[in-house]
Order: structure tokens, then sequence, then C-alpha cells
């Protein structure tokens, strides 16, 4: 069971993933393979937060935006996916069917809340010509400082904004959460984990899709080779 | 020693959170205001302004601004530092012609030509920032090209999958090689951009990436070589785990992302695929 002081703190860290992709700080700790990490010490069981943030990770390694392109907020999808991942087997009794099935459903979940968190951002998005306006309002009226206040008054709405989401993506997926548990026993569901073994494979399409036309193949075909070899020779 | 002053400090954390206010209309238009402020206010202090009030300044300075957000700063030290020479100079010359004309005419005329240097100033000085403007924006552009290039395409992949072949070995060091290998590029970029600009070192956006990453080309290579070696990991986990089947089904995966990317989005591409694995596992 999620403790509400748990919630809370996943969702001040919701905040920062969003302060981090949105207002350009770009430390990169909005990365699923430090939110992971975060959001399973936070429940405590870092192994089962890390775990899934590495297997998340890697869908993303080759998503990225360049300026123009919009992509959905698949980071704080990933903190929401962590926290409803480490619950579930938490609270799986180890069941295999249940445990199976918790990489399929938090993986599942995260992208969904990306595409949500993306749309709802997007909405803001449409509407935030009046920050142009009235900024130039404030300049034609000399009110330099003002505009300076509005400007990182928006770095704490976009902190609020990603609070504000991942707490209502983690309340609200809780009930499916407990649903999920009527699964034990069910063993078609159990082969459903080596999807952590499987997913990383979208990962290289992607990765493999940003070096096309790079002509990098050398240096590609070199690492493969090189680390195929020496796992063979080690064992 | 002498000691700096409030005003020679530079406040860096501004140069940090450009995209806070985005939106169509301006898109970084004020995070680029907010940043270059301290620029216009120690202008303000310094006086010798003729025919160019703050005012003025500051309605120039809130304009359009889209830029990759890394090299930025190179933007804004370079446009605050040539606001405030433009703006001295202007006041140079204004100074210069009210003085001699006031020394060879009566007072009142030197009255008057007072008022025709501050016109002067203020006609030189919509020259002079009109093609500031111009370049802001040309200079903008080109670092934006080999921003997202050095950062999107490079840095970011490269420090990810490293730190993410550290992590499905199960080693949490993965993380913090993640994080000191990108954000040693990231903050030697921001702030070594924004030196730059303040040095006024000139030249395209990929001068100011081969001065301050020279070794960037090496880094493209690295990322091919990690890239191969995540693959490889990835392809042994699959073949250990599920022979030939994951193999096959993992080159399948490959091919069917690469087809994709083509006519979809990322999303899409990773819900559809996601779907057919989880599908394939089950049945």
């Amino acid at each position: 069971m999620i403790t509400l002081k748990s919630i809370l703190l996943i969702s001040i860290l919701g905040g920062i993933v969003s302060v981090d992709r949105r207002t350009s700080l770009r430390l990169m700790i909005s990365q699923p393979l430090f939110t992971g990490l975060v959001v399973g010490l936070l429940l405590g069981d870092a192994r089962d937060g890390f775990i899934f943030g590495a297997v998340y990770q890697t869908i993303l390694l080759g998503v990225v935006s360049t300026r123009g392109s919009r992509l959905p907020d698949l980071w704080i999808g990933g903190v929401v996916g962590t926290a409803l991942f480490v619950v579930l087997r938490k609270s799986s009794g180890a069941d295999p069917a249940v445990m199976g099935l918790s990489t399929a459903y938090a993986v599942f979940v995260a992208v969904i809340v990306g595409v949500i968190a993306g749309a709802v951002y997007r909405v803001w998005e449409s509407r935030s010509d009046f920050l142009a306006d009235l900024s130039m309002e404030l300049i034609e009226r000399e009110k330099v400082q003002m505009v300076s206040a509005l400007h990182v008054s928006m770095i704490a709405f976009h902190l609020l904004f990603g609070a504000v989401l991942t707490f209502i993506f983690i309340i609200s997926s809780m009930p499916l959460n407990d649903k999920l548990l009527g699964f034990s026993g069910m063993d078609r569901l159990v082969s459903l984990k080596y999807l952590e073994i499987l997913i990383p494979f979208i990962g290289i399409g992607f990765l493999v899709n940003l070096l096309a036309g790079r002509g990098k193949y050398f240096w590609f075909a070199a690492g493969f080779l090189v680390t195929v070899v020496l796992v063979n020779a080690l064992g | 020693m002498k000691n700096r002053s409030k005003e020679d400090t530079f406040p860096i954390w501004r140069l940090f959170f450009i995209e806070a206010s985005r939106n169509s209309k301006l898109i970084d238009g004020i995070g680029f205001f907010h940043a270059v402020m301290p620029f216009l206010k120690a202008r303000k202090n310094g006086g010798n302004l003729r025919g160019v009030v703050d005012g003025e300044a500051a309605v120039r300075n809130l304009d359009y601004f889209n830029c990759n957000p890394m090299l930025a700063p190179f933007v804004i030290a370079r446009i605050g530092t040539l606001e405030n020479d433009i703006a001295g100079r202007i006041g140079r010359r204004t100074d210069k012609r009210s003085a001699s004309e006031s020394s060879s005419k009566s007072p009142d005329s030197a009255n008057r030509s007072g008022e025709g240097g501050a016109i002067e100033g203020a006609q030189l000085g919509s020259d002079y920032f009109a093609k500031l403007a111009r370049y802001k924006n040309s200079l903008s552009s080109s670092l934006t090209s080999v921003g997202d290039y050095f950062f999107e395409i490079v840095l970011v992949p490269l420090s990810m999958t490293l730190g993410t072949i550290l992590a499905l070995k199960g080693l949490y060091v993965g993380v913090v090689i993640f994080l000191a290998l990108y954000n040693f590029y990231h903050f030697r970029l921001r702030i070594g951009s924004f030196n730059l600009g303040l040095e006024g070192s000139g030249g395209s956006g990929r001068n100011v990436l081969q001065r301050l990453v020279p070794e960037h080309r090496f880094l493209e290579g690295l990322l091919a070589f990690t890239v191969g070696v995540f693959s490889a990991i990835v392809f042994v986990r699959g073949y250990n785990a599920g022979r030939g089947r994951f193999v096959i089904v993992g080159l399948i995966t490959v091919a069917l992302v690469l087809l994709l990317r083509k006519k979809l989005s990322f999303t899409f591409t990773i819900i559809l695929l996601f779907l057919a694995l989880s599908t394939y596992l089950v049945v």
C-alpha cells in the first residue's frame, strides 16, 4: 500500500521533472534512469524502481526533440509508471503472473500518461500567448521588473503543473493496480516477464534511426563485434 | 586584489530557465529579455546615454527569440555587450558634436545643436539596433542548428546509452556516469558560450561549438560505438533468454521501428510495438 506522504513526495518529483523538461533547465534529472531510482527509494524498494527506470529508459534512448518537434510528456509518465510498478510488485506477494504483468502494465500506463500530460500541456501552450501580450503591456508601462517576475513565476507554474498531474495520475491509477492483483495465478501472463528483454529492441531501433545517414556504421559495427567477442570470451 | 562589485557579477541562473515562459507569439522572447536585463541595467547605471532611453532598450529586447537553450547564452552575452557598446558610441558621438558646436556658436544655437545631436544619436541608434536585431536572429538560427545536433543527436543519446548499459547490468553507477557525462558538457557549453559571448568572439554557430567542444566529432563516433555495444548486449540477453526466437523477434522489432518512424510519431511507434511484443509473449 502506498502512503499519502509517498504520493506527495513522488508528485514533487513529477513537478521537478516538469521544470527540468519545460524550462530549459535540462539537468536530465527527468530521465527515467534517475527518477526510477528516486521513486524506488521513496517507496522503499530502490532495486525495483531502478530496474523499471532502466527498462523504460531503453525505449526513450533515441527519442529526441529538436526545435519545433512535439513530444508527449513521457518523462512524467515514467515517474507514474515506476510508482505503479514498485507498488504492484510489493503487493503481489511475488506471484509470477503479477510480476510478469507489472512491466507491461507500468510501461503502458507510463506512455498513456505521457500522451495525456502532453495533450494537457498543449492546451496550456495554445493559450499562452497572453504571456507575450501581458509582458508587452508591462514594458510599455515601464514595469520592467514585473516582466521579470512574470517569467520567474512560470518556473513555479511548471513545478505545480507536473506535481498536480503526477498526483492525479497516481491516485486515479491505484484502483486499477488493486484489480491487477486478481490476475495472480494466471500462467499465461508469466511470459510477460520477457518484456524486460524485448523492450530494449525498440530503443535499438530508435538509436539506429538516429544514426542513419551519419556515416558512422563502422563504429557501430566495431562496438557490436567487440562486445559479442568479449561476451563470448568472458563467458 | 580588486573586489568585484555586485554589478559586475552576472546572475548565471537566469541562463537556465530561458524557456519557462515559452509562448507561440515570442517563443522564448520573455526568457531572453529576463536574461539580458542585467546588461540593460548596467548600462542605465553607467549613464552615457543620448537619444536612446532605457524604456526603448526594454521594448527592443522583448522580441521574438528562438534558439537552442544550451547555446542561447552566447546570443545573450553578445547582444547585451553590443547594446552597451552601441549606446556608448552614440553617447560619445552626440557629446562630441554638441561640444564642438557649442564652442563655436551662441548659447541659444548651442542648445539647438544639443537637440540636433540627440536626434542624430537616435537615428544612428535605430540603424545600429536594426542591424543588431538581424544579427541576433541569424546568430540564433545558426546556434540552434549546431546546438540541436550536438545535444539532441550526440550528447543526450550518448550519455543515456552509456548509463543504460550499466543500469541493465544492475549497476547503480550508471546513473552517476550518465548525469556526470551529460552535465560536464552541458555546463561547459552553457557557461562557456556565455563567456565566449562576453569576450566578443564572433563567428558562426559551428565556430562556437568547435571552440567549446573541439572533440564533438569524436563524441559522434563514440556514440555510434556505444550504440553498437548496447545493441550487442541486448541481442546477447535476448539470445540467452529465448535463443534464436528472441533474436529474430528483436531483428523484426528494429526493422519495424525503422519502417514505422518514416510514417508515425515516436508515441504511436512505441505503443504499436509495445502492444505487438506483449501480444506475442502472451499468445
